[in-house]
């Protein structure tokens, strides 16, 4: 390869391997030390989105969809689906969102719903989905401006570990925050206060229902017939921290989510949406992978939760993890062994983590051999071409390829290899999109396109295609098509 | 987990030689003939919501029905009547294409019937439903893609991929360890064919791999849309396309022979007359479709047709029901032994009902899921117990769905 190609090419991994996609300039701008723009990144750009109307905190935004789902008539709907109707303060009751009630109840158990006896305006009723946009628009601003955007890059494996779903209103409307407020603020913070973050956040613990969880002799578990749920604690052993051969049992997943309960959401103002209601707490000592935890409130969980972050499974799993996500589907033995020391060392330090994959000499060695994830390719696409605003279009696009905003098929999150997104389905949906971003292009030359996006680095092959084109609209779409597009 | 085709290895490509076959690359369990040598088509659609079984097929015999229902009961009489079936029961007027093919015996309608789960939520309900599993919150895979993950022993390799995920994310039942074959419908309009030409010349020379994807989602388009074909029906509605597109890739050489569909919204909260009839008038379409699509291949063919939940017996304030629990499943084909409605019917009065609200259901869905897969697939009730429908030794396949 010419001098100029390699030298492109590592900053092509700079920032496509490690980042969101060049824009115009950037390659320019870090040709001359590509590692040295990544570190720097790690270093100095922000990763928190501040909280502001449009992004509200997540307490204030669950209570928000509450009223909204009331005002929409989905309250009386919904709870009339399970067969509950309440707006009385009951302190039995008091913050058991409508869907738990039935599975504590069992029978149907009417009190009215009254109408809003106050005569406030209601809340917009399709809060949720304004919402959902005003947090995917924050990001498409967001992945505009930044450098390299590794520290996004981040933010979005962290996020898809801790994935979470919008299966209901009050998800649709706090998952945006779980983002904000438990990922970002410790993707350069350490494991164990991401770990401890994300299990309290009121997405968390509804999307892997930990809200009709109770405690068998608990106060309310006597009470009612309901008893324990296990998801979250099988899920944060699973997929969080050890890892499916991490090393627990099912004894262990009974224990953790006995010590679980009690963790619950809260609308209430500066509650972060949490809370822990000792009602629901299943008493006594309880003992999780061999170690007794005493009898306690809150913090039996807090203690196991930390316990978790420190074990060597956990750092085997998420270097692993990290490795996959950035370098390839089988990454090299030693740089992971590298993940897992630096992880081990420095007490689960994600920015030495990050910082040790950047640094890693395999990082860069490695040949380009994964496939931009759906999001990557449109993100890198829009990047590319400078394009923000329309979230709704975002949306629909990485949708349409299969890994719809904040929607996985699973708590395990979107598969982060090849073998789920390289297909025929998989290429034709590109193909369409491609096309279709090519088509709503005004202007760019795609000589000057070519550059931005791949320097020198580019084949012969990929420049003539391009430059043969016979539209700038089949250039473009031929050019986020091409294999330097869609390998990185 | 969406699961597409796994990637080629050498030795199995050696092994299914050059022809190009058309899912040649991954590893497709043989699907087992039942006795007779009968090459079956089965295709699962999921209907996402809660659909209003008794909206759809209304027991018009029922001395409660039309006090619970009032404005939203079937009528045999009336400007819109419903179209009877067995009279007991009538069929919205909606679906004429189905109650066509179930008065020439290729429908038959399962009533009163649900999964065993009853908490009326949607996301548990679909989990439930598909994953095959007795409760909710396991879903690494689906019960179709273990079923046919059952028909593999002894078998490795196999040119004729069989299972078909359809949509941009496939529905759960199809997912799962057996490598499933993915199409969407495109919805974005086709890219031209010189844009894609263009694109086979770059990756011929320097991606193989991407040439192979692309190469294959090409023919597979042009298979699904019939391309070239003379005359395309004008006005589609998109479940009739995609169906029509399922069908043709049903039909084609060393093709899928199983399909699982997803058909969203169904959740008719409010004024549920017009917005089901609508519904129900793209799942007709759809029937046609895939009867249309599928040829004389139609004689040999299941279309399960199932829903997470029923909806309550009573009307609500928004002239809509609520989550329920009885409902409609329909087995639509021409393998079908129809013309007739199976329910043990538990009737309609205040005691009747489940929990006072929803209509009862008296059959388990999975009885008659075990029953299609023991007939067309030979699958034991053994495994069908274990495997594709874990801890449900108590559910009894049910005999004599297929002819």
């Amino acid at each position: 390869m010419e001098p100029t190609q390699e030298r492109d090419r590592a900053a092509l991994i700079a920032l496509s391997r490690f980042g969101l996609g060049p824009r115009p300039g950037d390659i320019d701008r870090v040709r001359a030390d590509p590692a040295g723009a990544v570190l720097d990144e790690l270093a100095h750009v922000p990763v928190e989105l501040p909280v502001s109307a449009d992004l509200p905190q997540a307490a204030a935004a669950l209570g928000a969809a509450q009223t909204a789902r009331r005002w929409r008539g989905d309250a009386v709907r919904h709870v009339a689906d399970l067969g509950v109707l309440r707006q009385v303060s009951n302190p039995v009751l008091d913050d058991v969102p409508p869907w738990d009630l039935s599975a504590m109840f069992g029978a149907p158990d009417l009190v009215a719903l009254s109408d809003d006896a106050n005569g406030e305006p209601p809340v917009d009723p399709v809060y949720d989905e304004t919402l959902l946009f005003a947090e995917i628009d924050a990001r498409i601003q967001r992945y505009a401006g930044v450098p390299v955007g590794f520290v996004e890059r981040l933010v979005l494996f962290w996020s898809n570990h801790f994935s979470v779903g919008t299966k209901s209103t009050e998800l649709t409307a706090t998952v945006g925050a779980l983002e904000r407020e438990a990922i970002r603020p410790n993707v350069c913070g350490t494991f164990a206060d991401m770990l401890l973050a994300v299990t309290r956040h009121p997405a968390m613990l509804m999307y892997l229902d930990n809200n009709t969880s109770l405690g068998p002799n608990s106060e309310l578990g006597q009470k009612f017939s309901r008893g324990l749920n296990e998801n979250l604690a099988r899920e944060i052993l699973e997929l969080h921290a050890l890892g499916v051969d991490g090393g627990y049992t099912q004894a262990d997943v009974t224990a953790f989510a006995r010590i679980l309960t009690g963790w619950m959401v809260s609308p209430a103002t500066g509650s972060g949406g949490f809370k822990f209601d000792p009602r629901r707490h299943e008493p006594g000592d309880h003992t999780v992978l061999g170690k007794v935890y005493p009898a306690g409130g809150v913090e039996q969980a807090e203690a196991v939760l930390a316990d978790l972050a420190r074990n060597p499974a956990t750092a085997r799993h998420v270097a692993r993890k990290l490795a996959i996500y950035f370098v390839s589907d089988d990454p090299p033995a030693d740089l992971v062994a590298r993940l897992e020391r630096v992880f081990l060392d420095t007490g689960g330090d994600l920015r030495a983590m990050s910082r040790a994959l950047v640094v890693a000499p395999q990082s860069w060695e490695a040949p380009v051999t994964k496939l931009r994830l759906p999001q990557e390719f449109v993100i890198a696409a829009w990047r590319l071409i400078g394009r923000t605003g329309d979230p709704r279009e975002f949306a629909m696009q990485i949708r349409s390829l299969g890994q719809p905003v904040w929607n996985p098929p699973g708590p395990n999150g979107y598969p982060a290899t090849n073998d789920a997104w390289v297909s025929p389905k998989g290429i034709m949906g590109r193909l369409a999109i491609a096309d279709r971003i090519a088509r709503g292009l005004r202007q760019g030359d795609p000589a000057s396109l070519l550059a931005a996006a791949f320097g020198e680095a580019a084949t012969p092959a990929t420049r003539r295609a391009v430059l043969s084109a016979e539209s700038r609209s089949q250039a473009v779409a031929i050019l986020l098509m091409a294999p330097e597009f869609q390998w990185r | 987990m969406a699961m597409m085709c796994t990637g080629p290895s050498l030795s199995r490509r050696a092994v299914l030689g050059s022809a190009g076959a058309l899912f040649a690359w991954a590893y497709m369990p043989k699907i087992a003939r039942a006795a007779g040598n009968r090459d079956f088509r089965f295709v699962c659609i999921v209907l996402r919501g809660g659909m209003d079984g008794l909206g759809v097929v209304g027991p018009v015999g029922d001395p409660d029905y039309g006090s619970l229902r009032s404005d939203l009961a079937l009528r045999l009489d009336g400007p819109t009547p419903a179209l009877p079936l067995d009279g007991f029961f009538a069929l919205n007027p909606a679906m004429p294409e189905t109650a066509r093919l179930y008065r020439a015996g290729q429908v038959a309608i399962i009533h009163a019937s649900a999964t065993n789960y009853r908490n009326r939520s949607h996301f548990d309900a679909q989990d439930v439903l598909e994953s095959g599993q007795p409760h909710p919150g396991v879903t690494q895979s689906g019960w179709l893609n273990r079923a046919i993950g059952g028909l593999a022993a002894g078998d490795r390799v196999n040119p004729a991929g069989s299972l078909l995920g359809v949509g941009t994310v496939p529905p759960l039942i199809a997912r799962g360890a057996t490598p499933m074959l993915g199409w969407a419908p495109s919805r974005l309009g086709a890219p031209d064919a010189d844009l894609i030409a263009r694109l086979e010349t770059l990756y011929g020379k320097t991606d193989p791999r991407l040439l192979e994807a692309l190469q294959e989602g090409v023919r597979l388009e042009r298979i699904a849309t019939a391309a070239g074909a003379p005359s395309k029906v004008a006005n589609q509605t998109p479940e009739a396309e995609m169906a029509a597109g399922v069908g043709r890739l049903l039909v084609s050489d060393n093709g899928p022979r199983i399909a699982a569909l997803a058909i969203e919204g169904w959740d008719t909260h409010t004024d549920e007359a017009g917005a089901l009839r609508r519904r129900l008038a793209a799942l007709d379409s759809a029937f046609a479709a895939l009867e249309s699509s599928l040829g004389p291949k139609w004689q040999d063919t299941v279309v399960l047709v199932v829903t997470e939940f029923g909806r309550t017996a009573r009307i609500n304030g928004t002239n809509g029901t609520d989550h329920g629990n009885g409902t409609v499943a329909f087995l639509v084909g021409g393998a079908v032994r129809g013309g007739r409605v199976i329910a043990d019917w538990p009737g309609l009065s205040d005691a009747a009902l489940y929990e006072n609200r929803d209509l009862r259901p008296t059959t388990d869905i999975r009885a008659v899921a075990k029953g299609v897969m023991a007939d067309l697939f030979g699958l034991s009730a053994a495994q069908l117990a274990s495997t594709v429908f874990p801890d449900s030794a108590a559910v009894a396949p049910m005999q004599g769905l297929v002819v």
